[in-house]
């Protein structure tokens, strides 16, 4: 059975950011029903049950049903270096996911829901591309051009007995977002 | 004008080393030279010569010719005294001479003499004495300008680590940094143990080995070093080696203003999956970014320098990815091998490269680039006059200083040359960072006018050729 996906669009000073999602992963936060149950019941129930956009945001809601704008297919690189201290648990993972902006493909960044709070009195820090200051607590999401590289470092510290060493550990993740069709 | 890409067979997912084996044979244009490690022992040592224009390499096997030979102190005196120490500091400078004389001529020589417990250091008589004695069998033998370069990162070289003057940090726009553009002597007076005992006889060189997490603004302060010994250098044909390598020495800490000592060399762990098997995981010095590795390499070593020498181990490795490799004692990293299945652990002989040798192609990008500047060649490369967006022309400084303000202002710098209609130029801004918020528009303006607007992304080398 096809996928079907709504498009969420937010338009900030004249760009559009539009991000798609399957349907079945859109619930009524109020009631916690599903809200694509039937198709009669799809984007104006969504749309009643939103919250107010932020300011400066608008809300775009469009059934994409019948297909939506595809993304690149590649990430080459990203996932096959990718490190991970602990196999038990889906530690600080960063993914990778498409966004259109303006017309055009960009990966976007974000950390997993899945990821780990810290142990009490330890912070994480993820630090990226060659930055001065590290990123702290938690990360938020960063656009990225098809065919960029990043060496992502992070770890979780200053005690972690996640890893039985009694101090800091540290990784890092290696992301290329691939070019479009290749 | 179109952005010069980076060459086509570049493999992020290989691990291994790549345009040593496939990239297409030429000449760098100004007479420009590079050095790389082999690593794969199944490479054609007279094959690799030329490939993407890298002309020299340390490896024993290859021929004198293309060799890049890196000395070290305990290899010249091999064993020990009965005391067990290394021999080297206890030669008189004649024994330093016969070792000299020894040996053959290269296509180039570097050392680390000052490095190991046979230390010497580059004002020590040994050291001169050999290093002359260096020079004048190239000369006997027909060289008349030799690749002979002093210690790398030896310290008698100029450092602006920090921007800092006898430990006070005086910023980029200090009256001491701002000073050294003045003239030749103000350059010459940074490195006096350089330019009165070895200049005429060794090259210096600027090492960079990215000690902390603020790699990416140091390459304002690599980029200004480079420049003060360009123009110290009074010689016929001024060259300057950037010796650097991928590895950082340090991360930042999970808790910002604690470091203790040894968040050095306990270092991180890279992983990679080897199909079903299992995976394998390195304990080891983390490598920094590869585009800024390859801007540096391009702009400080490439443009500048006109030398860059890779700094690396001679360990070997495999090509197979299913193989993985296995510590050997001494192993500035150690491998872990984990399975879900029991699988053991599936050691090459050697194995593939538990760290990415991915750096190397850095290397060989910024050939690729420099290369696509042949029709300009010759000509100095200046900085441009440009500006971001609609905003304020920054003009170039007249005495070539603009990496001070371009540090000053944590903002880009635009190189340039222009020759019988061809136009070349590169944009960088170590400041900006990757992601979209990291694009700026940039115009820049040729000293005949000609104008050209691109768009360039932040930390990224933007080359242009026309």
């Amino acid at each position: 059975m096809a996928t079907d996906y709504i498009e969420i669009a937010e338009t900030k000073n004249g760009t559009t950011v539009s991000r798609y999602y399957p349907v079945d992963s859109v619930v009524d936060c109020a009631t916690g029903d599903s809200l694509f149950n039937s198709d009669s019941q799809k984007a104006s129930k969504l749309l009643n049950s939103r919250p107010a956009a932020p300011a400066g945001f608008q809300w775009v809601l469009k059934d994409c049903s019948a297909g939506i704008p595809q993304p690149p297919g590649s990430t080459e690189g990203f996932g096959t270096s990718y490190v991970q201290p602990s196999a038990s648990t889906q530690f600080m993972d960063l993914a990778l996911r498409w966004v259109l902006v303006d017309g055009a493909w960009w990966g976007e960044v974000y950390e997993r829901q899945t990821s780990r709070q810290p142990d009490a009195g330890n912070r994480r820090m993820w630090w990226l591309d060659g930055q001065t200051t590290p990123v702290y607590d938690s990360f938020s999401p960063k656009l990225y051009a098809p065919g960029t590289r990043l060496s992502v470092y992070y770890g979780e510290g200053p005690t972690n007995s996640l890893f039985g060493q009694g101090f800091t550990s540290k990784a890092q993740q290696s992301i290329y977002i691939g070019n479009p069709n290749t | 004008m179109a952005r010069i890409g980076l060459p086509s067979y570049l493999d992020f997912a290989n691990w291994c080393q790549q345009g040593i084996r496939v990239a297409p044979k030429f000449t760098l244009p100004d007479g420009v030279k590079v050095a790389v490690i082999p690593k794969h022992p199944d490479l054609n040592l007279t094959d690799i010569v030329g490939r993407g224009g890298v002309q020299w390499f340390r490896a024993n096997n290859v021929a004198d010719s293309a060799k890049l030979r890196w000395m070290e102190s305990k290899e010249m005196f091999p064993g020990f005294n009965p005391g067990g120490e290394r021999p080297g500091r206890q030669k008189t400078p004649q024994q330093w001479v016969d070792v000299a004389n020894s040996m053959p001529l290269f296509a180039a020589e570097i050392d680390e003499f000052l490095e190991g417990e046979a230390n010497i250091d580059t004002q020590d008589s040994q050291y001169t004495s050999f290093k002359q004695a260096r020079k004048a069998k190239y000369q006997a033998g027909g060289v008349s300008d030799p690749e002979i370069y002093l210690c790398y990162g030896a310290l008698i070289l100029y450092g602006a680590r920090g921007w800092k003057v006898d430990g006070v940090y005086q910023g980029p726009l200090g009256t001491y940094y701002r000073n050294l553009y003045s003239s030749q002597s103000a350059a010459r007076n940074t490195m006096p143990g350089y330019f009165n005992v070895h200049e005429g006889t060794s090259l210096p060189n600027v090492k960079y080995y990215p000690e902390g997490p603020a790699t990416a603004p140091e390459f304002y302060e690599k980029l200004h070093e480079m420049e003060v010994m360009m123009k110290g250098l009074n010689i016929a044909n001024p060259r300057c080696a950037y010796v650097s390598s991928q590895l950082i020495e340090s991360l930042p800490d999970t808790i910002p203003d604690n470091r203790p000592g040894w968040d050095t060399h306990i270092l991180i762990y890279q992983g990679r999956q080897v199909g079903t098997a299992g995976k394998v995981t390195a304990q080891a010095h983390p490598d920094w970014d590869w585009d800024q590795q390859l801007a540096m390499y391009l702009i400080i070593g490439l443009m500048t320098g006109k030398r860059v020498i890779a700094w690396d181990d001679t360990s070997q490795y495999g090509t197979d990815p299913v193989t993985i490799y296995q510590s050997q004692p001494g192993d500035f990293h150690i491998t872990y091998w984990s399975s879900p299945n029991g699988t053991p652990p599936p050691y090459g002989n050697p194995g593939y490269p538990p760290l990415r040798l991915t750096w190397y192609e850095a290397i060989y990008a910024a050939c690729h680039i420099y290369k696509q500047f042949e029709r300009t060649a010759g000509q100095n490369w200046q900085y441009l006059k440009f500006r971001v967006g609609d905003g304020p022309w920054i003009e170039p400084q007249a005495d070539g200083s603009d990496v001070l303000f371009a540090a000053a202002n944590s903002r880009g710098i635009a190189k340039g040359r222009f020759y019988q209609g061809a136009y070349d130029f590169v944009y960088y801004n170590p400041s900006k960072p990757k992601d979209r918020t990291g694009y700026e528009t940039i115009t820049v303006e040729f000293s005949n006018g000609q104008q050209y607007t691109r768009t360039c992304q932040g930390r990224v080398v933007n080359p242009f050729a026309e």
